[in-house]
């Protein structure tokens, strides 16, 4: 015996209601997505086991400009970062947050082949500032066979 | 004479709607998995519980070389010469490149995943706890005199 064919059910098109809730999925990684505030381009240190950092995080960078001078940048974590005077000046704006917020963390964006008396200095300038948890930035290092990050 | 106009649909266009929200949605997902701020975490101490006893010592010469506790080491084998639960000290020369310190922590940071424990706590002294080491101890403790030098 053959079958004829079995016809669908006539029924209300769900399209519509897959697409509202994509659509609100797509707001809400748009609306959850960390905000970058700072985009200076740092030849960072590789590194294998990285961790997040939290969201909302201070950023300090040090990085050096086309002249080769070391240029100093902050930001609170929710406003663009701004140049800054140097490490003494970083340790002033950081000292404000830690104040309020101890436990806060401050990512460090540092030049991966700058001599680590530099950084010394920076982490000196952080810690005398109240600041407990930094984060030192660096980019995957491809390559060596390990999987974390 | 009663002209046949064809009436524009007046309905929403849901496929192609679903469509570019899925399309957002995986690029905010796919986004969302690649950037991101990401690091190796460290803690600065408060001066008065950064103390010198009972701990490793990971020092990393200016020119990038790794001993442990006297015993020069590739810094990617640092670990096999960890005593879990010992907290560690990494004192780099200020003219090592701070790729180099990176290196040290990365490795660090691996213990737990290459052989099954966490370091307790990572310190690596500034200026101020060298300065203040010598004031008190009349030497820069965390320059290990070894018994080669």
């Amino acid at each position: 015996m053959r079958l004829g064919r079995i016809p669908l059910p006539e029924g209300p098109s769900l399209t519509p209601a897959i697409a509202a809730i994509v659509m609100l999925l797509a707001l809400f990684f748009l609306l959850s997505a960390d905000r970058e505030v700072d985009r200076t381009r740092v030849e960072l240190p590789r590194a294998s086991y990285r961790v997040a950092a939290v969201p909302g995080a201070a950023v300090v960078v040090m990085a050096r400009n086309e002249q080769g001078a070391l240029v100093y940048r902050f930001s609170d974590g929710s406003a663009w970062s701004h140049e800054v005077g140097g490490p003494e000046a970083v340790a002033r704006e950081a000292a404000r947050i830690a104040a309020v917020e101890p436990d806060r963390q401050f990512v460090v964006k540092a030049d991966g082949n700058a001599p680590f008396e530099q950084l010394d200095e920076l982490l000196d300038q952080l810690r005398r500032a109240g600041v407990r948890n930094v984060l030192l930035v660096a980019r995957h290092a491809a390559g060596n066979g390990r999987s974390a990050s | 004479m009663k002209l046949a106009t064809a009436r524009p649909s007046a309905r929403i266009p849901t496929l192609p709607l679903l469509d570019l929200a899925l399309l957002v949605l995986v690029f905010f997902g796919v986004s969302s998995m690649f950037s991101g701020t990401r690091g190796l975490d460290l803690t600065l101490p408060d001066a008065a519980a950064a103390t010198v006893s009972d701990a490793t010592f990971v020092n990393v010469a200016a020119d990038g070389s790794v001993a442990v506790d006297c015993r020069p080491t590739d810094a990617s084998a640092i670990v096999e010469r960890l005593r879990p639960g010992r907290r560690v000290i990494v004192y780099a020369n200020p003219y090592a490149r701070y790729q180099s310190l990176i290196a040290v922590l990365d490795a660090l940071s691996s213990a737990e995943a290459e052989r099954g424990f966490v370091v307790p706590a990572v310190w690596v002294p500034t200026r101020t706890d060298v300065a203040g080491a010598i004031e008190r101890v009349g030497y820069n403790p965390f320059e290990r005199r070894c018994a080669s030098d």
